[in-house]
């Protein structure tokens, strides 16, 4: 049964459309991400399930219940912000506290369940300490513990992450999945950094101006994102653009810049149809074994890219780089765990190999198209 | 652990519900505050500082538990617009200080009540140079308590550093020599400018009258707004000569100001400064007594230090420099107050003044 | 982490996920009273004169054309005087301001604070030591001619000038040196880097930069000027301008009774279109300024002396009328010696004597301050929560830019013959303590509102999310963020509201001469020693008052998180 449901949800300011036909449903003790560059409109679907904005038309239920009248103050939902939002004139337990006084509850109980879960964020023996005395990280906890001290239906987090330094987000992230799952609590976390999204959540909703572009597993959306963006949104790839010269059931041939790419069919595209094609570098495989075999022409339906090596990164447990062909273009490879493993060398020659089984395309679509051109213009930009 | 808080939340509501209590009860309080005692009386008057305050001091001191409030509209057509503003619910007790023309006035208007005084000692008329000073209304509306003489002041040491000659007469100060020297108080709102402008109409026939003040007016730096200030400007020098009534230059004289006052061969017009009682006063008891007071013996000797020149009897020696019978003798031509040319000309004064100001 | 975590997880527990009780919603009630108090106390008095205004014009007929050309006249004059005395000010302000913040000069706090006194004095009080200084017998005057020059009048624009710029120089000062706290430091070390003298970088780069809050504190000068009624009255000799001319015609019998409504109407009009502009110069710069901006300052030692010079010759010449206010205070006639004939505490006994003043000032003041408070703080919350309201904002603001006579003219209009209860409305110090709350909102507003603007809107969000109704949520959030803000409204209120002038003088009822009337009344008499010794007064009140409201807003100190 799902928690949440938004269905057909809209939001304009003015002009502008923030939220577009929205349709999602998180199941009950999810953690959900609504991962998408910075405007996409993630953070208006949060505060409108919170109720700090209203939608300008369909629904948003909790529990079955439509809440789109409800205030905030009766949503039963806990929230935390990007900038903690911590009461800055009261202790951490008087803000711990907060949420639980104003449902009367006191005395012995009161100081229990604030206790409880000070210690289940981590910040047992902080209850006297002033906000003023607390770093970032320890004030995020004490929003957190502010937040799910209510036993709220639904637990909010608004991109919590963002203002901590890359240590601390990483160990805060786990703790929050942690106590999450401890918890069996509903929630959706709001982020545009995808290794986060990745790293904890049960399901990913990528979002992208105003719109829902695919919602799946983490690994699903890795290795089959059903459009441009999303597979040059998550994780590194190797985008470009192809016309399909053969299909049939099973393998569909596909011309990108000369380069002739085989790949599992997905999608039933017609002969001469615009595709994007998508291949993660460590599916660029490194093999030096192939250089001399046959032609252009796949080996075991592999297609072989043969060209120069523009740059490398030894980056101790991967190596990176970018190999330059005359048939295909730039493509980004990358090698693990290369002590054991050849490595070619920067500047020389050097040949790839192409499983089809790594190739993911799809129909080239007006949204697909200007992640090209935007492509092209930070390129045309850079230079 | 919640004490604190708590404490500090209750403490911020009762602070911002005691400021709120504060705020109502001071309010209130105003208002009972001000609903007027039977024990308080209040005097319209634009008499200068000094004799409002002896005047409410030797009251209140002679009538225990009285209070007196005395305010000062700001010149004595400012006077009459409170009170007739007020005249369906009069604020004021009694209406003191301003020429009898003004009174006259004022009465025609029904602003001010009769009180009957009796015989108090002091005469219904006084003789003055050719004719008689009527020193009340024959029905008790209004009663003169001092004597004032219209004229001109001058700054000697100015005159002297700008090498003026010292004017003789109104006429005089039509001399194109004075341009920017002379300054008036503002007719529109004092009575002792207005005293002047009748002066002048007094001593010539209309047309002249008007064209003497044309000339005047060209000669005048500004009117000033306020009587007593005229006099200050004078004394300090900022402009050497002022039309003027006498009394507050002897004052300055006196305290050692470089000041004299000329009498205007061409005439001098009377200016007794009056007082009555406001129709529908709240406390018309004690506005009879503060009346009755105010031309008592005790009061207008004080009078005669600020130098009024008292209109009871016998309360100066004869040869003292403010009594009447001194004074009279430097006065060539003597001008009484006519009530009606000056009800005659007060229209006219309005617009000729305004549109002289206008000009500016 | 503790490993025994006992909170139990979602759907084993029925009973803890109660909703909060968050009690009653009172913010619209007082959202209610604060915008009933801006719609009957300044909208209805200005919309009576308007009306009467029209009425005049269109039945009476007879309104004679030269009285627009005259008022054509006048409204030239309050303009030119406006245009002069802001010209001056800022041409004083401005490099005094870049010599204080930039030069580092020797006390530069010190000579801030000096500076900044005119602030809490009285705005006419300057008038009387213009007087005593310039007059003809003044000392400077003799002086002067002592040393040869031809002497001057001061009645007239030339007084008027000066004393105005005595005043509201400091104003713009410290308009300009705010806007100079923030321009970052990075921007001059760019363009020292790049080879920038001093004078050019503040020439081109940083007065441009803050050319704003110069405009702001240029305009606050004029509009203050224009509203001026004080120095017109004590000094302005021939000079009339428009408040004056109101004032006059209205308490004067002899006066043309149309005048005030007119010339009010006119006044209302030109300010209304001059608030649109106001108020856009004022969203420009009161934005909070939460970080604190880096500022650079030069270390170049011949202009750090230079600046000290400038400085204390500034404050010399700005204290200088302050202090023969006070030497006058204790003396008796002071015009022909250097210093008074003769020294006397007489002006303060009876100034302090005369308690009716003291008295009518503090109760009016301790009246309208909670209620202008009050006011200012529920409109900028209903402001910030109820946007469909905004032009409540729009006419708090009006009164910066009307002047206090037509506020004043305006009630009395409306309400002069209200009687509640048998009691008069306009013969109780209600109506004063009400016109003088309207009069000064508008700097009440100001002040909060940027205190407002540093509220953290995420805390309030999250208190509601904890179920806090929107009126607990002003309490426990909003209202902690908003003391430090609260205290300085409060001191700008006192400040204000007991040196008022403009209103009081049209509204005051019987024996309630407020303080500054006091002062007034004697100085316009001519007795400048007994008005000075009550401005004197007036000014110990006000520090009084401020000492003590810095001493509460600083005992509980906000932590300083967030």
């Amino acid at each position: 049964m799902a928690d949440i449901r938004l269905k057909q949800v809209v939001k304009r300011f003015g002009e502008v459309t923030a939220v577009d036909n929205l349709n999602l449903e998180v199941g009950a003790g999810e953690l959900i991400s609504l991962l998408g560059p910075s405007g996409c409109g993630k953070t208006t679907v949060l505060r409108m399930l919170a109720g700090f904005e209203r939608p300008t038309s369909g629904t948003l239920e909790i529990g079955g219940k439509v809440i789109n009248d409800v205030p905030p103050q009766q949503r039963e939902i806990g929230i935390v912000f990007q900038d903690y939002a911590v009461f800055p004139t009261m202790s951490v337990e008087d803000n711990v506290a907060y949420g639980l006084r104003l449902r009367r509850v006191t005395g012995g109980e009161l100081r229990r369940r604030v206790d409880e879960t000070l210690d289940l964020v981590g910040l047992n023996g902080y209850q006297k300490r002033m906000p003023n005395q607390l770093s970032g990280g320890q004030l995020q906890r004490v929003a957190l513990a502010r937040a799910l001290v209510i036993r709220p239906r639904v637990l909010l987090l608004d991109e919590p992450l963002s203002n901590l330094d890359a240590a601390l987000r990483l160990s805060i992230r786990k703790e929050i999945r942690k106590i999450q799952q401890e918890l069996g609590m509903t929630t959706v976390f709001v982020t545009h950094d995808q290794e986060e999204a990745m790293s904890i959540s049960d399901r990913v909703a990528v979002m992208r101006t105003a719109q829902l572009v695919q919602v799946d597993t983490p690994m699903v959306i890795y290795e089959q994102p059903r459009s441009a963006f999303v597979a040059n949104f998550v994780g590194r790839t190797t985008l470009k653009q192809g016309k399909v010269t053969a299909a049939d059931k099973e393998l569909t041939r596909i011309d990108v810049d000369g380069l002739e790419l085989l790949a599992k069919t997905k999608e039933e595209v017609p002969v001469g149809g615009h595709v994007w094609v998508s291949v993660r570098p460590q599916h660029v495989q490194y093999a030096p074994e192939s250089a001399d075999a046959g032609g252009a022409a796949a080996m075991n339906g592999a297609a072989k890219l043969q060209g120069v090596v523009d740059y490398l990164e030894p980056l101790g447990a991967v190596v990176r780089g970018e190999v330059c062909s005359e048939r295909g273009g730039h493509f980004l490879f990358e090698i693990a765990d290369p002590l054991s493993r050849p490595v070619p060398e920067t500047g020389g020659q050097a040949t790839f190999v192409i499983r089809p089984e790594h190739v993911v395309y799809g129909r080239m679509t007006k949204a697909d198209e200007a992640v090209f051109a935007k492509e092209a213009e930070e390129t045309a930009q850079a230079s | 652990m919640h004490n604190d808080e708590e404490v500090v939340l209750s403490m911020r509501r009762n602070v911002v519900a005691l400021l709120c209590a504060l705020t109502l009860l001071l309010t209130t309080v105003s208002g009972v505050v001000f609903a007027q005692a039977s024990n308080e009386l209040v005097v319209y008057s634009t008499i200068f500082a000094g004799y409002a305050e002896a005047m409410k001091r030797e009251f209140e001191a002679r009538n225990p538990g009285v209070t007196v409030h005395v305010i000062n509209p700001g010149g004595t057509e400012a006077m009459l617009a409170r009170l007739m503003a007020e005249r369906n619910n009069p604020r004021a007790d009694v209406m003191h200080s301003g020429g009898s023309t003004e009174y006259a006035f004022a009465k025609a208007q029904g602003l001010l009540a009769p009180v009957e005084l009796g015989d108090i000692g002091i005469p219904e008329k006084l003789p003055l140079g050719d004719s008689f000073l009527p020193t009340r209304d024959e029905e008790g509306y209004y009663y003169s308590w001092a004597v004032l003489f219209s004229g001109i002041m001058v700054n000697t040491d100015r005159m002297q550093r700008l090498g003026l000659p010292m004017p003789t007469s109104y006429a005089d100060l039509a001399d194109p020599i004075y341009k920017g020297h002379i300054i008036s108080p503002n007719p529109l709102r004092s009575s002792t400018a207005v005293t002047n402008v009748l002066a002048v109409h007094q001593a010539y026939d209309r047309e002249a009258a008007w064209e003497l003040w044309d000339k005047i007016n060209d000669n005048i730096g500004f009117y000033v707004d306020s009587t007593s200030n005229t006099y200050t400007l004078v004394a300090r020098g900022e402009y050497p000569i002022a039309i003027v009534v006498n009394r507050p230059v002897y004052e300055l004289q006196a305290q050692g100001w470089p000041v004299e006052f000329i009498i205007p061969s061409d005439g001098t017009m009377v200016q007794d400064n009056a007082m009555g009682m406001v129709n529908g006063a709240r406390n018309p008891e004690l506005a009879k007594k503060f009346i009755e007071f105010i031309l008592s013996e005790e009061m207008q000797r004080i009078g005669a230090e600020f130098l009024y020149s008292p209109i009871r009897p016998g309360v100066l020696p004869d040869d003292s420099f403010v009594s009447l019978e001194n004074l009279k003798d430097d006065i060539q031509t003597l001008l009484l107050p006519d009530p009606e040319l000056a009800e005659e000309l007060r229209p006219e004064i309005q617009a000729k003044f305004e549109s002289y100001i206008r000009r500016r | 982490m503790s490993a025994t975590t006992t909170v139990p997880s979602r759907g084993t527990t029925a009973l803890e996920a109660a909703r909060p009780r968050s009690g009653v919603n009172w913010l619209p009630a007082a959202y209610f009273v604060a915008g009933a108090f801006i719609v009957l106390f300044l909208v209805v008095p200005l919309a009576t004169i308007v009306l009467e205004t029209l009425g005049l014009i269109t039945t009476s007929g007879d309104v004679p054309a030269d009285l627009y050309s005259y008022m054509l006249r006048i409204t030239w004059n309050s303009v030119q005087l406006a245009l002069l005395t802001t010209a001056v000010s800022l041409a004083i302000a401005i490099p005094l301001a870049v010599a204080i913040a930039k030069l580092r000069p020797a006390f530069a706090n010190g000579w801030t604070v000096l500076l900044t006194v005119p602030l809490i004095t009285p705005p006419f009080i300057s008038s009387f030591a213009t007087i005593l200084l310039l007059g003809r017998t003044g000392v400077l005057t003799r002086l002067w001619e002592t040393l040869g020059f031809p002497g001057f009048s001061i009645y007239g624009l030339s007084g008027l000038v000066i004393t105005q710029v005595l005043h509201l120089m400091p104003y713009a000062l410290l308009i300009i040196l705010a806007g100079l706290r923030t321009v970052p430091a990075h921007i001059e070390e760019a363009a020292m880097s790049l080879g920038g003298t001093f004078t050019g970088i503040t020439a081109k780069i940083v007065l441009p930069y803050i050319f704003p809050h110069i405009l702001m504190g240029g305009v606050l000068v004029f509009l203050t000027s224009l509203g001026d009624i004080g120095a017109p009255l004590l000094i302005g000799g021939n000079y009339r301008v428009l408040p004056v001319e109101i004032y006059s015609n209205f308490i004067s019998f002899l006066g043309d009774e149309r005048i005030p409504i007119l010339f009010s109407a006119w006044i209302v009009l030109l300010s209304s279109i001059m608030l649109i502009f106001v108020r856009h110069l004022l969203k420009k710069t009161d934005v909070a300024h939460e970080f604190r901006t880096r500022t650079y300052t030069y270390d170049l030692p011949k202009l750090r002396r230079g600046a000290t010079i400038l400085c204390a010759a500034a404050a010399l010449l700005f204290l200088l009328p302050y202090v023969a206010i006070v030497i006058s205070s204790f003396g008796t006639v002071w015009a022909t010696g250097w210093l008074p004939n003769e020294f006397t505490l007489d002006h303060y006994i009876r100034a302090l004597s005369d308690t009716r003043p003291i008295k009518s000032s503090l109760i009016v003041m301790s009246g309208a301050m909670p209620l202008t408070l009050f006011v200012s703080v529920f409109l900028g919350q209903m402001n910030r929560s109820v946007p469909r309201l905004a032009v409540f904002d729009y006419l708090s603001l009006l009164p910066f830019v009307i002047p206090g006579v037509v506020i004043g003219f305006g009630l009395t209009r409306a309400y002069g013959t209200l009687v509640i209860g048998g009691i008069d409305f306009a013969a109780t110090a209600l109506i004063l303590i009400v016109a003088l709350a309207v009069r000064r909102l508008a700097h009440v507003v100001r002040v909060i509102s940027a205190g407002f603007a540093r509220v953290d809107r995420s805390l309030e969000e999250a208190a509601w999310s904890l179920g806090a109704s929107e009126s607990k949520t002003f309490t426990d959030v909003v209202l902690p963020q908003l003391r430090p803000t609260i205290f300085a409204g409060a001191v700008i209120a006192l400040i204000k509201l007991i040196t008022e002038l403009g209103t009081t003088l049209i509204l005051y009822p019987p024996g309630w001469d407020t303080m500054p009337v006091y002062i007034y009344y004697y100085v316009s008499e001519g007795q400048i020693g007994r008005g000075a010794a009550m401005g004197i007064l007036l000014i110990v009140v006000v520090a009084i008052g401020t000492a003590i409201s810095n001493r509460l807003s600083g005992q509980k100190g906000v932590a300083a998180g967030g």
